[in-house]
């Protein structure tokens, strides 16, 4: 059965006064990642085709890798990837899987950064402030632990809630 | 020098908050993004002149961001300002207490 959904694309700015090559590395590397996204670790192979993984913290249950193929690779520029590739892909509600790419763009002693999020389907959506929940949800909080932590040096604190499995 | 940027960013967001007119608008692009200007003036109750004029202001406050898809120009909400300005400006107000409270008015209102 397969069920065609209406897409949604969703936007996120912010501007963080770093620079490209200090942004691009807290984007594409592990160690930086662990600190902003809620524990998740970024893994990559560095080109068009290679593969993103996007790790949860370990020991969290019902968790899946995150990412899936780089579609785009311009160093210090932008990078885009399939999103959940080995959970969605086998989602019969999904046509194809959503796609995220990262835009830097320098603005004065700012880098401005954008997030989209493409393809989405009314699955990945939860119009619920209060949760971190759904892709609308997640970016935000991560984008800020992204600011905090390359402007000030320190990682924000979360607390998920003990049913945030699809985050 | 840099907490006055801090400030002025924060003053802009609530300037453009301000205003219910532009609040219609974040609403309207809430519920569906990727809205051209001629979508968004329709069922406004405003002239065309005064939703893009609405639209700058909000687009300089970084609630809104354009994106060009072939020659249109497409609106989306940026919900990143209002989450930064949820967590210094009303997380930290939050009280159990408050939400009791509420829950009790809306009982007794009921």
């Amino acid at each position: 059965m397969t069920t065609k959904t209406k897409t949604e694309t969703f936007v996120y700015a912010t501007y963080i006064r770093t620079t490209p090559e200090k942004l691009w590395e807290a984007l594409t590397n592990g160690d930086f990642s662990e600190k902003y996204w809620m524990g998740f670790r970024v893994e990559l192979e560095p080109r068009v085709g290679g593969r993103i993984r996007i790790l949860p913290p370990k020991g969290s249950v019902g968790r899946s890798d995150h990412g899936g193929d780089i579609l785009a690779w311009e160093k210090h520029k932008r990078l885009s990837y399939t999103w959940m590739k080995e959970k969605h892909e086998t989602d019969p509600a999904r046509d194809g899987l959503s796609r995220v790419t990262y835009e830097l763009t320098p603005a004065g002693d700012h880098v401005k950064l954008v997030l989209i999020h493409e393809n989405l389907s009314s699955n990945d959506v939860v119009d619920d402030p209060n949760t971190f929940r759904g892709i609308n949800n997640g970016w935000p909080a991560v984008l800020s632990g992204l600011k905090s932590l390359l402007e000030t040096g320190k990682a924000i604190d979360f607390v998920l809630p003990a049913d945030s499995q699809n985050c | 020098m840099e907490k006055q940027a801090a400030v002025s960013a924060a003053d802009l967001v609530f300037k453009a908050l301000a205003d219910a007119g532009r609040r219609r608008l974040l609403d309207r692009l809430r519920v569906k993004g990727g809205r051209t200007l001629n979508e968004l003036c329709e069922g406004m109750s405003m002239s065309r002149q005064a939703v893009t004029k609405h639209l700058d202001q909000l687009v300089e406050a970084g609630l809104v961001e354009i994106r060009r898809v072939g020659r249109e120009r497409l609106h989306y909400l940026n919900p990143v300002p209002i989450h930064d300005l949820a967590r210094r400006w009303i997380r930290p107000f939050e009280d159990a207490r408050l939400d009791a409270l509420r829950d009790l008015k809306s009982q007794l209102e009921k």
